[in-house]
């Protein structure tokens, strides 16, 4: 007789799944680390004694424990003993400071911390600690306990962990997620293929949500997780790791995959699924990913925490057009509804919030009831009585084929001139132009002229500022078109591999941008008097007689500052309209000095 | 007139379900199947202040041992 995993019934639980699992194919490498295989059976016995072990230190359903753990193979032994033992894990991130801890530990209540020997001076009185590699924790305690089960009663709506994210504010919110919600990810969805000869890499931080996706989905499915050794990888390490464990399924942040397809991509010829996400993605090198692998398939999976890791995907399989890349279809087990500000589904088409619903919905932030009723709300569009929905606080439109396209963050809206403008619309318009890789726009200050859109990108060489601006201006409205397009080599990023959004408002750009034409100094006395007036409005060092004055930055409200000037200085009335037809330095001088002779 | 508008976008009322989960909803607006409302308007925040007043274990209730 034999048992596949799909012929029996829908698990309660993680670890019951995991088990069912383990009973159908106990021979087969649940875990590869280089030259260490752990098979199904062994790595559910190891579970099985760790979790005895917890028990007797006091771990029962719902109880939190706290993990500061490298990757490793008892740290995922240890995440499996923690769901079986009835517990939920609280992941504290290494690369964070002890304070940090202190105030999660502090929030989520764990009196029991699992850890490694070389972080636990990072743990060590916030709560007891398990030295999970030490050896005498083998020898004396977990060798005499039993291999079996406990068989604790673990339901689908009890706690499987809590994931801390950063709010806007900056005070952490731990996102509680169940069971349920994992199961729902991980099993029989349809974003992912998952079988026996698969293999995922554990490479994301505990404490990030990716780690649910890379670490159940194969563990639940007959599959391998591949454990990428400790330590942040460069391109290359991370492609020789993928090739020697042979990864077909591997989860890449945007900045990362951007990286990656600009860099040794053609080297993970293993890889047959590759999962991208967490920021916009860009068709280049998406495309480019598709010519360095071909047969890969890509997923834009999108996605917060509270949803349990992925919310919508978008399945790729072969090269796409420009545009924006869109998040796709709801994953399977999660409903999405684009609504207003009081709840009302908005038309196809319409911009919207992105409100999730479903089996992935997390039970709330641990500790704040106010942040937990603020975006978890009653989901009037549900199956059932009584459900909630998680307020995402991004803005998408459904198109009429059901297809879901990310717009920004609420959070990130800016007013600029009256105007309530979501950059990641402008990102996206920039990103979906040949040749664009990259792009992120902020709102820049200037004492001067006020609030500015800057839009910095990543681009071929070929790709001008200025028909990049064009190029825009035909697709957005005029008060979307960035003030200032700047070329980077790269878009900086956060720890987590996000765009680093704070430090790019915060990047003052005083050096002439590229324009159409070459520099040339100004000439005469009035060429050097309106360089110096447009350089001093617009915050440039210096600006060029032949520069385009909206090329340069300029905006409207600093025409209505140069047309006084003018006056003031010159006696000569210009109408903003003729700053529009004169529009460089050299032609605006041209105009005041034909204007004074007439 | 816009600030009366105003003030009728941000009017909502405490409401709980069977798993004793609280949150928020549009006051005036035809309850979702399975919420009740506790008898507490006001803004957004005062709700969630008051929330935080009488929610205390957010686990939902059929597993609260």
């Amino acid at each position: 007789m034999t048992t596949t995993v799909e012929s029996v019934h829908p698990a309660e639980s993680v670890h019951a799944a995991f088990e069912r699992c383990a009973a159908a194919t106990p021979d087969a490498v649940a875990i590869s680390s280089g030259d260490t295989r752990v098979g199904y059976a062994e790595l559910d016995a190891r579970a099985n004694r760790l979790a005895h072990h917890l028990r007797a230190l006091g771990v029962g359903v719902e109880s939190p424990v706290g993990i500061c753990a490298e990757r490793s193979v008892e740290t995922v032994v240890a995440l499996l003993a923690i769901l079986k033992a009835g517990g939920h894990y609280v992941a504290l991130d290494p690369r964070q400071p002890r304070e940090r801890h202190a105030t999660l530990v502090k929030e989520a209540g764990p009196d029991l911390i699992l850890t490694q020997e070389r972080l636990l001076p990072q743990v060590s009185g916030l709560a007891r600690t398990v030295v999970l590699d030490d050896p005498e924790l083998d020898r004396t305690v977990l060798s005499g306990l039993p291999a079996t089960a406990l068989g604790t009663e673990v339901r689908p709506g009890h706690a499987a962990y809590v994931a801390y994210t950063s709010g806007s504010t900056g005070a952490p919110k731990g996102a509680c997620v169940p069971h349920r919600a994992v199961l729902r990810l991980v099993q029989r969805n349809n974003f992912l293929t998952a079988g026996p000869d698969d293999a995922f890499l554990m490479f994301a931080p505990l404490a990030f949500d990716a780690s649910t996706l890379e670490i159940w989905a194969p563990l639940l499915s007959g599959a391998r997780l591949a454990i990428l050794p400790p330590g942040e990888p460069s391109l290359d390490e991370l492609a020789d790791a993928v090739v020697q464990e042979g990864v077909t399924v591997l989860w890449l942040t945007a900045g990362l995959f951007h990286q990656m397809a600009e860099g040794p991509v053609a080297r993970l010829t293993t890889v047959r699924q590759l999962l991208a996400g967490g920021d916009v993605l860009s068709p280049h090198h998406i495309n480019a990913t598709f010519a360095a692998l071909p047969g890969v398939r890509v997923v834009n999976g999108y996605g917060p925490t509270e949803n349990t890791t992925f919310t919508c995907c978008h399945i790729m399989e072969e090269p796409v057009g420009d545009g924006p890349v869109p998040i796709g279809l709801p994953v399977t087990g999660t409903t999405v509804h684009v609504l207003d500000e009081r709840l009302r589904e908005v038309p196809d088409g319409a911009t919207g919030e992105l409100y999730a619903g479903g089996a992935g919905v997390a039970r709330g932030y641990v500790g704040r009831p106010d942040l937990t009723a603020d975006r978890f709300l009653p989901d009037p569009y549900a199956a059932g009585p009584g459900a909630r929905m998680y307020r995402t606080g991004d803005l998408v439109r459904r198109r009429a084929d059901g297809v879901v396209e990310f717009l920004g963050r609420i959070d990130n809206q800016v007013k600029v001139r009256g105007f309530r403008i979501e950059p990641g619309e402008i990102e996206a318009a920039l990103v979906g132009r040949p040749g664009v890789k990259d792009a992120c726009v902020v709102v820049h200050t200037h004492p001067e002229s006020g609030k500015r859109l800057v839009a910095f990108f990543v681009a071929d060489d070929s790709v001008l500022p200025a028909g990049l601006r064009e190029a825009v201006a035909a697709a957005l409205p005029p008060y979307m078109v960035p003030s200032l397009l700047a070329r980077v080599d790269a878009l900086p990023l956060t720890r987590n591999g996000k765009v680093d959004r704070a430090a790019l408002e915060a990047r003052e750009i005083r050096e002439r941008p590229e324009t159409n034409a070459d520099f040339r100094a100004p000439g005469t006395a009035l060429e050097r008097e309106l360089a110096a007036l447009w350089a001093g409005l617009m915050g440039l060092d210096e600006v060029g007689v032949d520069d385009d004055f909206f090329e340069l930055g300029g905006h409207s409200l600093m025409v209505t500052r140069i047309v006084a000037h003018v006056a003031e200085r010159h006696g000569v009335e210009l109408r903003p309209r003729d700053l529009y037809l004169s529009s460089t330095v050299a032609e605006l001088a041209e105009a005041i000095e034909g204007s004074a002779a007439g | 007139m816009a600030e009366a508008a105003e003030a009728a976008l941000d009017s909502w009322t405490i409401v709980v379900n069977h798993e004793d989960q609280h949150s928020i909803w549009p006051a005036g607006r035809e309850l979702p199947p399975g919420w009740n409302e506790i008898g507490f308007t006001g803004d957004r925040q005062a709700c969630l202040d008051r929330i935080s007043t009488v929610w205390k274990d957010l686990r939902p209730l059929s597993l609260r041992s």
